[in-house]
């Protein structure tokens, strides 16, 4: 891929996660699994996403950037 | 010996050892500027990681953040999780590594220094400094009230607010001013470590106070359905518009901004930043949390910030309790400290150096810089009497002032026509517009359902882009510092 297609890959699937942050889909919801509500669950799920989504993109991204 | 006693012995016995890992800082802190304040750019992953979380997560997160979610639901959860989890890491890698490259090379200690050297403007350096100054000093009161409230808190009113928050002072103050950069990031490591474990046993000892979990949402859902409710009594505007407005803020506050000059390599900040969002995860989670129990457990607090000192008191064993304020005034004296430090370093290096006396010598400038700080945090302490609004308020709006830079820095990082003109007028007209929307009377704050941080920041965004496409450089500037190899 070039470097501009690139670049757009991860603003596009970084763009995705942001808004994916706010889980639009239980809008109104206030259903409890294990005592906490399924939107605070998703969210903390998010968060550790990022975890994974931040170690692809150094990997892939931003280390192999700086050996240029 | 009463309960009290063994409470105040187990917060100051914490403090203490706070005290003397900033003492042993102080020990191998030489007298350059670049060591004391930003101890010769040499931190690793485990203390950049946790120096910068615990400067961040201060009186605002704990006591603030759990107030909030008592006071308006759990969405809370969420702006911060938006704003810290993701917009300020983002910011990191396009920010921060680009000012990390830039300090190592030019060896750069201060934001306004950055900037002033890049536009060749003196005054921009010293604007920024005053400007970054006049919102540290809000955030910093807000530190020592949330001391204050802990410990009277704790106390049940034995040692009172203004003294509690005196005390906390003393102890922030004695070791900055000995310490420097390395005393306040070994204490940050200490703390952040302290304040993650302290408060995840808290949530345990509540969460089996009340019957569970389950016992605990189905009273929430009977007594404040509104608290667990996805966009009850919140806007998908509100969300966002908080969490982008204080994840701005936070890429120019003094004590973060100056810590992305600390990495001792890329690959130090590259690590941190994977690891964030799951320290981010680990912090919020249990104290909001207590916070939403608290609105069905003790509903009608007459201030919200004092949940999760009062379901402590209620739910944990009095020694236990000690601890957890521990835990917490440890969050909010790793902010302070940091942030007198920063404080310090614009002082002296941006103003005092650059503009009073440019010929003083290090140990002079040194000097200065404790003795300004000292200054500051009396003054921030008086003001911290007054007790002006609650904690989320005092914050949310010194972020939305150090908002108003970011995209600016943003702007002079990435594109390069941005000129010295454009930059300084838009500083001016984006602060003075925040400014009178916040303080003066009868000027509304919110435009279209959005706070008028974002409005004011989006009005530097455009004004610099459109002056800088209608002027040219002026000759001091210094184009090729930003271009070359970043």
């Amino acid at each position: 891929m070039s470097e501009l297609r690139v670049k757009v890959f991860w603003i596009v699937i970084f763009a995705i996660t942001l808004v994916m942050g706010v889980p639009w889909f239980l809008w109104g919801s206030s259903l409890c699994v294990v005592g906490i509500p399924v939107w605070i669950l998703y969210h903390a799920l998010w968060l550790v996403f990022l975890f994974f989504l931040f170690w692809l993109f150094v990997k892939y991204y931003w280390a192999e950037k700086r050996q240029k | 010996m009463s309960e009290q006693t063994i409470q105040l012995i187990i917060v100051f016995t914490f403090m203490s050892v706070a005290l003397l890992i900033g003492l042993r800082g102080y020990r191998i802190t030489r007298k350059e500027p670049e060591d004391y304040f930003l101890a010769d750019r040499s931190f690793g992953t485990l203390v950049l990681l946790l120096t910068m979380f615990a400067s961040l997560m201060s009186a605002f997160t704990f006591f603030g953040g759990a107030g909030q979610v008592y006071s308006s639901g759990m969405e809370w959860f969420i702006v911060m999780g938006i704003m810290d989890g993701f917009l300020v890491a983002v910011f990191w890698y396009l920010i921060g590594s680009k000012q990390w490259k830039l300090g190592k090379k030019y060896h750069y200690i201060t934001l306004g220094e950055m900037l002033g050297e890049r536009f060749g403007s003196p005054f921009l350096r010293g604007a920024i400094s005053i400007i970054s100054l006049f919102w540290l000093f809000p955030y910093l009161m807000l530190q020592q009230m949330g001391g204050g409230y802990a410990l009277s808190g704790l106390t049940g009113g034995a040692i009172s607010y203004p003294v509690g928050a005196g005390i906390i002072t003393l102890f922030i103050l004695t070791y900055v001013v000995l310490g420097g950069m390395r005393g306040v990031a070994w204490t940050d490591v200490f703390q952040g470590i302290l304040m993650i474990a302290c408060i995840w046993i808290a949530l345990v000892f509540i969460g089996r106070g009340i019957g569970g979990p389950e016992v605990a949402a189905t009273k929430v859902l009977a007594e404040a359905k509104s608290i667990f409710t996805l966009g009850d009594s919140w806007t998908p505007q509100m969300i966002w518009s908080a969490s982008v407005s204080v994840a701005l803020g936070v890429i120019c506050f003094p004590q973060i901004n100056q810590r992305f000059f600390v990495g001792k390599s890329e690959k130090i900040l590259q690590r941190s930043f994977i690891i964030w969002p799951l320290l981010c995860l680990l912090l919020f989670l249990p104290p909001f949390l207590i916070g939403a129990w608290g609105r069905a457990i003790v509903p009608g607090l007459a201030n919200p910030d004092t949940v999760l000192s009062v379901m402590l008191g209620m739910y944990t064993p009095f020694w236990f309790s000690a601890l957890v304020i521990s835990g917490a005034m440890a969050a909010m004296m790793s902010s302070a400290d940091s942030m007198l430090l920063s404080a310090s370093s614009y002082l002296t290096h941006d103003i005092y150096k650059k503009f009073l006396n440019p010929r003083a010598s290090n140990k002079r400038e040194n000097f200065m810089g404790r003795l300004i700080v000292a200054i500051f945090a009396i003054f921030s302490y008086l003001a911290s009497l007054l007790q002006p609004g609650t904690l989320v308020e005092i914050g949310l709006i010194a972020f939305g002032g150090f908002a108003q830079i970011t995209p600016l820095l943003f702007l002079s990082l990435y594109w390069k026509k941005t000129t010295t003109y454009a930059i300084i007028i838009s500083l001016f007209a984006s602060e003075s517009f925040y400014m009178i929307s916040k303080f003066v009377p009868g000027v509304p704050d919110k435009y279209f359902g959005l706070d008028s941080s974002i409005i004011g920041v989006a009005l530097a965004a455009c004004l610099t882009i459109i002056i800088s496409s209608f002027s040219t450089h002026s000759r001091t500037e210094r184009l090729e510092l930003f271009t070359h190899d970043t």
